[in-house]
């Protein structure tokens, strides 16, 4: 029974489930519990996971799938979750009576995710999907005295159960037609059937619960919203492990074979450029920092579907490879956001002010986190972007990528802005002179964090071939 | 090619220095100037050691080195120069050295400002010596963005404005360039940004037209091509003096070196295509860089737009597609970046001296402070053109290339350099001769340390001044291969 072995990480998810569960009904200070559990949970199952990086294997009747792609996702969502309880620290940003259920819910989305990444079956997939998006439903308007967090709330919940309808609408259309619910048989009856409007209908409607947790446009109007009402470790949570999950489902769904030139490509191409445009245009006028990271997403997201689109092994590649850069900027923007400001309050871009003196670290790792997001040189965002741009000029896209290439210059407007009252503006507050204390893990993280980007900006090699590798075993 | 990797050690001397400084503690103020100062000094040697080993009849790329980066994707590291990379990188050594001591006396946020600035010069030892078209356009962007941070952090004069300004100028023109060069390696049908490799295909009529605009203008921002120039000035005055050094002086030159070096390489058809209208853009930056230059009151204006306008020389010449232009060129961006170095490290002392830039303000500063004086005046007859300094060869040699192919672009051209005399001696004698300003503090002349740089710049422009050779053997089998992949 060797080939069990390939679903450690899975196993994994589970005890740290059960350990969680069983530290929030211990006595004593249940959330101080919970948040140990998870941390050592979060090593557990990134250790699980790089354990079985180059594992293969078939479960549940061809339902669910081990690959390199599959582990190599789970391996940036398991990233994701660690960063994202790092960062939420004694989750002070939510409400006070369930601040270690916070924990076990970023856990279970956690589980949603990995098995998305894994579920090759239509229902599966959606139940997956599902799983991933109700435990961040529950976690977004439980944040402590801050108005906003339960609008935010609701909108997510009905913005995500309308993409959800749309989903399900879109897979009964595309089982009617196909007669399976498994994407393999699915694909090949697709592929037959590209000039029936009703697949590409469908496939396009099965994709919208996948774009809407990538904040797409169309399917964007919850992220600001969301970024600025969820505490910081949340928000973090649904910009890092949530985005890396959606790049890879929706690499899967289009992967599934000759969409090349169709509508649906033109669709996605019209998408992406009207996210990396609006994107942008709305970030210029921000003040509220999580807000602005929130209208860069959708224009991040615009640039990762300019690699899909180009629907080659190479774009997909690229937009994991992004995804997982993507990842990682995030996550050091969030680290910072979530240090500088109490976890009441979001931060402005008033309370960056004077961050180089009150914490050198602190403002470095925000200035590379923000360049990496620019993509400029040395850092990731660079070859990542180059990457993404190259193989859609390899598919024609030629438009696309010179509006992409205007968009990134644009980009660099509010990051310049931000970086500018990090380095540049004086404190003017006492609130805003006062020191930043940072743990020893605090201090590691940002580190590690900054020169992860470097390190991957100047030679993604490594990292890159295992993209490819991946993307490989998606189009078979 | 046998020997150490010269060309990487000297994009990592900068780098090392980099990550140093870094490591030093910032209340260390000395350590870390005394750490900026070792790697311009490595940088420096290393290149001297590359200019040793440089075989000046040789042909092609030399002291190539290669290293597979990113093979799937086309990506390499591919390193080689020739006598024009060659030239730049010792100006660049050049002007660094000097700028780390004409910053000496900096005193505020010290730790973080010669971790730009080696940043900065870091990008630019890369884009000279880069032949794969991604790591051309990475430390190209590694240079552009610590500007930002220099200028808005360190500087004067509506700095947040300038820095922001030239950021997204110089970015929108690399907005232009990532696309263009990404379609062309893709129309070439090799999987490889390799300049040599993209040098061997041959891309259709039709592509080249459209690209080559891309990379021409895309370029041109940087080097500060009419009319989109605006940035440059405005930059020049906000910087501090070690920045507008490097900027004016390195930076504006990675704009044409990219024109040279990729667009007219690889789009020779296209070149000739748009060759009159490139000439016509040059022809207006001399012109009106000259006559706003003409107008202005503040030192520092003066020579942002004298630049405008001696980067057109250096656009006209490579417009002319000639042996000879393209020489003048080239010598042109070298001794452009010298003399603007020293320029703004002149006014770099009189401001930090005298807290004005006004011409009205100043006035009779050569019987105050002589040397101080004598570093400006020297930097403005080289600017004019006046014969003993290393522009004179520069102007002369873009003027004969012209009088060949466009006698009447020649013919505005002399013109210009009139003005250009004009706008020097209205300076010259405004500012530095006649009485001295009765409010001036007492100031005293530069003290030896700090003259030292300067004293290096005029060294070099007379030296090449009267030896023009020194750059031209060096030049020249790279321009005549160029001119001859033109015809």
């Amino acid at each position: 029974m060797s080939g069990w072995l390939a679903v450690l990480p899975e196993l994994a998810l589970a005890l740290t489930g059960l350990a969680i569960f069983a530290a929030l009904m211990a006595r004593g200070d249940a959330a101080v519990k919970a948040r140990r559990t998870a941390r050592v949970g979060a090593v557990v199952l990134l250790a699980a996971c790089l354990a079985t990086l180059g594992a293969s294997g078939d479960f549940l009747y061809h339902s669910y799938l081990v690959n390199t792609f599959s582990q190599l996702v789970k391996l940036a969502v398991a990233l994701g979750f660690a960063l994202s309880v790092f960062v939420t620290r004694d989750a002070a940003g939510q409400r006070e009576d369930a601040r270690g259920e916070t924990f076990f819910f970023l856990l279970t989305s956690t589980a949603g995710l990995m098995l998305m990444a894994s579920a090759v079956e239509a229902v599966a997939l959606y139940l997956a999907l599902e799983i991933a998006s109700f435990s961040l439903f529950v976690l977004v308007p439980l944040r402590r005295g801050f108005a906003a967090g339960k609008e935010a709330g609701l909108k997510f919940l009905v913005v995500g159960l309308g993409a959800s309808i749309v989903t399900l609408f879109g897979l009964s259309i595309l089982i009617g037609l196909t007669g399976t619910t498994f994407l393999g048989p699915m694909a090949d009856s697709l592929t037959l059937r590209l000039h029936e409007p009703a697949a590409m209908f469908g496939l396009g409607l099965f994709t919208a619960g996948f774009l809407f947790k990538l904040a797409l446009f169309p399917f964007h109007f919850w992220a600001p919203d969301v970024y600025e009402g969820a505490s910081h470790g949340v928000a973090a949570f649904v910009a890092t492990a949530s985005k890396v999950a959606a790049v890879a489902v929706l690499a899967r769904l289009l992967s599934l074979g000759g969409f090349a030139g169709s509508a649906l490509a033109a669709a996605l191409a019209v998408a992406a450029a009207v996210s990396m445009t609006l994107g942008n245009l709305v970030a210029m006028v921000q003040r509220d920092v999580k807000r602005m990271l929130a209208y860069s997403a959708i224009a991040q997201a615009g640039y990762i579907v300019v690699g899909l689109v180009a629907f080659s092994p190479d774009g997909l590649a690229a937009a994991l490879l992004y995804a997982v850069f993507y990842l990682l900027m995030n996550a050091a923007a969030f680290l910072v956001v979530a240090r500088v400001s109490d976890a009441v309050a979001n931060p402005s871009l008033d309370d960056l002010r004077g961050l180089y003196q009150r914490s050198p670290l602190l403002a470095a790792t925000l200035l590379i986190a923000l360049f990496a997001l620019a993509g400029v040189p040395p850092t990731a965002g660079f070859v990542g972007k180059w990457l993404l741009f190259r193989a859609a000029v390899g598919s024609g896209w030629w438009w696309l990528v010179i509006l992409g290439a205007v968009n990134s210059t644009a980009s660099v407007y509010y990051y310049l802005v931000a970086v500018k009252h990090a380095y540049l503006l004086p404190a003017e507050t006492p609130a805003q002179q006062r020191a930043i204390g940072l743990t020893f893990g605090d201090r590691a993280l940002c580190y590690l964090l900054s020169a992860a980007l470097i390190v991957l900006g100047v030679w993604p090699t490594q990292l890159l071939d295992w993209t490819q590798r991946a993307a490989a075993t998606l189009l078979r | 090619m046998s020997g150490a990797p010269l060309l990487t050690l000297l994009v990592l001397c900068p780098a090392i220095g980099l990550l140093a400084i870094l490591l030093v503690p910032g209340r260390f103020k000395q350590a870390v100037r005394i750490t900026a100062l070792l790697s311009a000094g490595a940088s420096c040697v290393v290149t001297a050691l590359i200019a040793l080993r440089f075989d000046i009849h040789g042909s092609g790329f030399q002291l190539a080195e290669q290293a597979a980066w990113m093979p799937s994707v086309g990506i390499g590291w591919h390193a080689g120069i020739d006598g024009i990379s060659l030239v730049l990188l010792v100006l660049t050594a050049l002007v660094f050295l000097t700028g780390v001591l004409v910053m000496w006396e900096l005193d505020t946020r010290v730790k973080e400002y010669f971790a730009f600035m080696t940043l900065l010069v870091t990008g630019v030892f890369g884009v000279f010596v880069s032949l794969d078209l991604f790591f051309f356009l990475f430390f190209y962007e590694v240079a552009v963005l610590p500007m930002y941070l220099l200028i808005a952090i360190w500087g004067s004069t509506r700095k947040e404005y300038g820095a922001m300004k030239l950021t997204l100028y110089l970015l929108a023109g690399t907005a232009l360039v990532v696309p263009a060069v990404l379609i062309t390696v893709k129309l070439s049908g090799v999987n490889s940004f390799d300049l040599t490799v993209l040098a061997q295909t041959t891309l259709s009529g039709h592509a080249q037209l459209v690209l080559y605009p891309m990379l021409f203008l895309g370029f041109g921002v940087l080097a500060g091509v009419w009319p989109f120039h605006t940035w440059s000035p405005v930059g020049h005055v906000a910087a501090p003096t070690a920045v507008s050094m490097l900027h004016a002086g390195v930076l504006m030159k990675l704009g044409a070196y990219g024109i040279l070096r990729v667009a007219m390489t690889l789009m020779p058809q296209a070149a000739h295509y748009w060759a009159p209208a490139t000439a016509a853009l040059a022809v207006i930056n001399i012109v009106y860089g000259a006559f706003i230059a003409l107008a202005q009151t503040d030192l520092k204006f003066v020579i942002g737009y004298s630049s405008v306008s001696h980067m057109g020389i250096v656009l006209l010449g490579l417009s002319t597609l000639t042996a000879d232009g393209i020489n003048g060129a080239v010598f042109q961006m070298f001794s452009h970046g010298v003399m603007t170095a020293l320029f703004f490290a002149a006014v770099g002392y009189i401001y930090d001296r005298y807290h004005t830039r006004e011409i009205g303000q100043l006035g009779g500063l050569s019987r105050q402070v002589p040397v101080a004086s004598a570093f400006f005046i020297v930097a403005a007859l080289t600017g004019a053109g006046v014969p003993g300094f290393a522009s004179f060869w520069a102007e002369l040699l873009v003027f004969l290339g012209t009088l060949r192919v466009y006698p009447v672009a020649a013919a505005i051209v002399v013109g210009a350099l009139i003005l250009t005399l004009a706008y020097s001696i209205r300076v010259i004698v405004l500012a530095f001769f006649g009485q001295p300003h009765a409010k001036h503090p007492d100031v005293k002349d530069v003290p030896p340390f700090l003259a030292l740089p300067r004293a290096l710049l005029v060294a070099v422009l007379v030296v090449v001044g009267f030896w023009p050779r020194l750059v031209l053997d060096v030049v020249s089998p790279a321009t005549h291969a160029l001119s001859g992949l033109l015809r």
